[in-house]
């Protein structure tokens, strides 16, 4: 993550940087807070969640596949209507963001003073986000497009798409844009200066608002605009949202998330979501930074692993795409006798929980910190020295990472949601597989590649949490 | 008047902003302004001196960067309430370099170019000064760290970077072995990460320990990436009378326990550390109770000491701190206490070294310069809480007093201030014959 973190390159550079270092790698918030983890019995927890997991999957194994398909097709219906207030909504997006951009041009240049890179990746990339999980489909209503459109469409523009979205192109456009949001998050050098991401704002406000006009707004922000695509998935692990039909109901959480058809490009999207969680996580490890060559005890900075870190992103998504695709293929075999890809899009729906999982995980402690800064910029709004919220002086604090009581109720809280993440998933293939392959033996079989990889990334992401890290 | 000079109103969030420490100043400037308050503000700008703070907001340098930025604003604060520099109030400029020298560059170069700043100052990670300063050097921004590396007093930085806050690594560690080879023993065991950081302890400590008659019998090299540390406590020899130990990174605090569980409660020797392994770290921790009875470095003293100076406990209150070193709003959230005067000290420096230049503006700079490696003694004040100091001009670093402290009861009390002299070592470069 931003807020929150170069290969040694030839020796006596780097060994003169660090001749002068006195600043050891101690200094980050992170590393204090993982010095306590390291002093935590995490290895029970590691095992038993990984465990848990894998129980899981057992279990469903057991129970017929009709019940959950049952408790995934209950649901209320409720009130439809109200998309005539989307333009409305809409617009209050559009001034929101046009109000942080001003912000980040013009404003503080203290990312955690200036609204915009506190808004974008505290309050927006995580907290907003992850909160589609949990009410539905937010940006539908607050995406700083639709407004816009709707006025230029009742002035006769772009009413009707130039030109069709190509179908073959599935979801990749959007793929390309999250690529673009994690690379400018984990590699970048200033992705928190306010002018910098004020100008990166505007930008994907522009690209994304001409390819609306070009190929209809419906259709890019379906397939080409990363964070409706992003939200979109999440949204569908709401238990309030639109279902297949179209309808407005209210489900089981997830129930709504392996129905209708899974766009092309579904499992390359939602693969990059998750390999994009779990490198941001990965990158800061002693083990990754052994592997690129750095000390971890002396991070050289961000500007010595700009291709290091590139190639570890992308490195991260196809080593992933190949162990899940691998997976998928093996798993039809042992249903069908024939290996085949054909439902790795579908199934691919099920990885949501999980990247949803590393999303909270991960951003948990930025969550808890920069969540603070956010409030003080609340209550003073202006920066002019006020405190509407009645907050005090100095009201920020990190002692939750300093102490191990809390610590460990953060690092539990953190293992609870990737344990959560993955048995949640496990539920959900289950059910998609059924769908795909039906019930019996065969079919029961067909699902234990998937399902191991997901109790092996299970303890991955729970490794993730307790091991060494130095950048 | 009496609103802006009053120092007392600590009580809510807008005394602390540097926005407010401006506004404050409107009626400052008037003050300074009435004829006779200050000798040196004949015909000037009455517009604030934009000084540039390159803060490591974010990278791994940020939980120092929060309490270096505190300081800051609160030293800002007081400096402006007291009439700014020069009758001119003092605008903080923050820019973030992420912890990262490239970005520290670039960094440097928009305080000077898109804001118009006078200086830059507050520089932290030492890879970042180094990569930072050479631009600095080129654009003639006077550029003042706070980094405690002997990057500027080794000669490798250039004549407009200054270190006039904080004292060096070398002269703390030298200032380190007369008092523990006449108290704690003359034969030490060090043991240290396995890098340069590494390296200089174990080079500057071994010989002030050879100059004062003592031996380093062992040296123990731990890989950095090392997370387990029990298989090389076998290595310390039996006759060693202090272990000296330099750890950092996320396997100090098992490195600390791992020690403890070696030794058991048997006889161990004296055990010897620098704050900077725990630094924010509350010593209460449980499986850091074997740090009881050992000894540390500080900067400054973390927990205040019984005769602590009127300043020291003015600093500590400007700065919101309690007496065991925790922020006034949450007693669990410790300060980066050994380190951050740095910050308060060298904006003292700035006010006075412009105020004796006369400073106008950038085509100053150069005198500002000047007027800073002509400084010599600084007195313990409330500019100087940390205490006296002696600045070299030529090498353009600061020598001041450091602080041995015992764990004692899970709190650090101070044994030992060292002298100033005790730190000092023959000048390595001359800056002032460097040109401008």
């Amino acid at each position: 993550m931003p807020a929150m973190r170069r290969v040694a390159g030839d020796g006596k550079a780097a060994g003169w940087a660090a001749v002068a270092a006195l600043w050891p790698a101690a200094a980050s918030a992170h590393v204090a807070q993982r010095a306590l983890v390291l002093l935590l019995p995490t290895g029970h927890s590691i095992w038993g969640g990984t465990l848990a997991v894998a129980a899981t999957f057992g279990l469903l194994a057991l129970i017929p596949g009709r019940w959950l398909a049952r408790a995934a097709s209950a649901r209320i219906v409720l009130p439809q209507g109200g998309e005539g207030l989307r333009p409305v909504t809409s617009w209050l997006g559009f001034l929101a963001m046009a109000g942080l951009v001003a912000a980040g041009l013009w404003g503080t240049r203290d990312p955690l003073e200036n609204p915009l890179p506190l808004v974008v990746w505290t309050v927006f990339w995580v907290a907003f986000v992850i909160l589609h999980a949990v009410v539905g489909d937010l940006w539908h209503w607050l995406n700083p497009w639709s407004g816009p459109l709707a006025t230029l469409r009742r002035a006769g523009i772009g009413t009707r798409p130039v030109v069709a979205l190509p179908g073959w192109m599935g979801l990749w456009p959007a793929t390309a844009g999250l690529f673009a949001i994690y690379w400018f998050a984990l590699v970048d050098l200033a992705p928190d200066d306010p002018s910098r991401l004020a100008i990166a704002v505007a930008l994907w406000w522009a690209v994304h608002l001409g390819a609306m006009l070009v190929f209809g707004e419906d259709a890019w922000r379906g397939r080409g605009e990363a964070l409706s695509v992003l939200t979109g998935f999440l949204a569908r692990l709401a238990p309030v949202g639109r279902d297949a039909a179209g309808l407005r109901v209210l489900t089981l959480p997830g129930a709504r998330a392996a129905e209708g058809v899974a766009p092309p490009g579904t499992a390359p999207f939602l693969l990059l979501a998750l390999a994009g969680g779990s490198f941001d996580g990965l990158n800061e490890t002693f083990w990754w930074l052994a592997r690129i060559g750095i000390n971890p005890l002396d991070f050289p900075g961000r500007s010595a692993v700009v291709a290091e870190h590139t190639a570890g992103l992308i490195g991260a998504w196809l080593t992933l795409t190949a162990l899940y695709g691998g997976c998928v293929a093996l798993g039809a075999r042992l249903a069908t006798g024939r290996a085949s890809l054909a439902g790795a899009g579908q199934l691919a729906l099920s990885l949501a929980p999980i990247a949803l999982a590393y999303h909270l995980a991960h951003y948990l402690i930025v969550l808890l910190i920069n969540g603070q800064y956010v409030l003080v910029a609340l209550s003073d709004p202006l920066h002019r020295g006020a405190d509407l919220l009645g907050l005090g002086p100095h009201f920020v604090t990190t002692s939750f990472l300093n102490r191990i009581e809390t610590v460990g109720l953060i690092w539990n809280a953190q293992a609870a949601v990737i344990v959560g993440g993955h048995i949640w998933a496990v539920i959900l293939a289950h059910a998609i597989a059924t769908r795909l392959w039906g019930e019996g033996r065969a079919a029961a079989l067909s699902q234990v590649p998937l399902a191991g990889l997901m109790v092996l990334y299970t303890l991955f992401g729970l490794w993730l949490l307790a091991t060494p890290v130095g950048a | 008047m009496s609103k802006t000079t009053a120092p007392e109103p600590r009580t809510t969030r807008a005394t602390l902003t540097r926005r407010t420490a401006l506004k404050g100043l409107a009626g400052g400037a008037a003050l300074a302004a009435a004829p006779g308050w200050v000798p040196y503000i004949e015909a000037q700008s009455s517009a604030p001196l934009k000084l540039g703070f390159q803060v490591h907001r974010t990278g791994i340098g940020a939980a120092y960067g929060r309490w270096y930025d505190r300081v800051t604003t609160a030293a800002a604060a007081l400096i402006n309430e007291g009439g700014g520099i020069g009758g001119r109030p003092v605008e903080i400029v923050t820019e973030d370099d992420g912890t990262d020298p490239k970005r520290g560059a670039e960094v440097v170069e928009k305080l000077a170019t898109q804001h118009g700043c006078d200086l830059a100052f507050g520089t932290l990670f030492s890879h970042v000064v180094m990569g930072s300063a050479p631009r600095a050097g080129e654009l003639k921004l006077p550029y003042f760290v706070v980094s405690e590396g002997h990057h500027v007093a080794s000669g490798r930085l250039n004549r407009y970077t200054l270190q006039p806050g904080i004292t060096d690594v070398k002269s703390q560690v030298r200032a380190m072995a007369p008092w523990v080879t006449q108290n704690l023993g003359k034969k030490v065991t060090m043991i240290f990460p396995d890098y340069a950081f590494g390296h200089d302890h174990r080079d500057f400590f071994s010989e002030a320990v050879a100059a004062q008659g003592g031996e380093v019998i062992e040296k123990i090299a731990i890989p950095p990436t090392e997370s387990s540390f029990t298989k090389y406590f076998p290595r310390i020899p039996r006759g060693t009378d202090v272990l000296y130990h330099v750890m950092v990174g996320p396997g100090v605090l098992t490195f600390v326990k791992e020690l403890g569980e070696f030794y058991g409660t048997g006889a161990r020797p004296a055990i010897f550390g620098f704050i900077d392994s725990l630094e924010a770290v509350d010593i209460a921790t449980p499986g850091l109770d074997f740090l009881e009875g050992t000894y540390f470095w500080e900067g400054m003293p973390r927990y205040a000491p019984p005769d602590a100076s009127e300043h020291e406990g003015f600093y500590r209150q400007r700065v919101g701190v309690d007496a065991n070193g925790a922020s006034m709003s949450d007693p669990k959230d410790i300060a980066t206490y050994a380190h951050m005067f740095g910050c308060w000290e060298t904006l003292h420096v700035i006010k006075a070294g412009m105020e004796a230049a006369g400073y106008q503006g950038p085509a100053d700079r150069a005198k500002l310069i000047e007027a800073v490696e002509a400084m010599t003694g600084m007195p313990e004040s409330r500019e100087h809480p940390q205490g006296d100091k002696v600045f070299n001009g030529r090498t353009h670093q600061v020598f001041g007093h450091q602080f041995i402290s015992r764990v004692e009861g899970a709190r650090l009390s101070v044994v030992h201030k060292t002298s100033i002299e005790d730190g000092m070592y023959p000048d390595e470069v001359d800056y002032t014959t460097q040109p401008f």
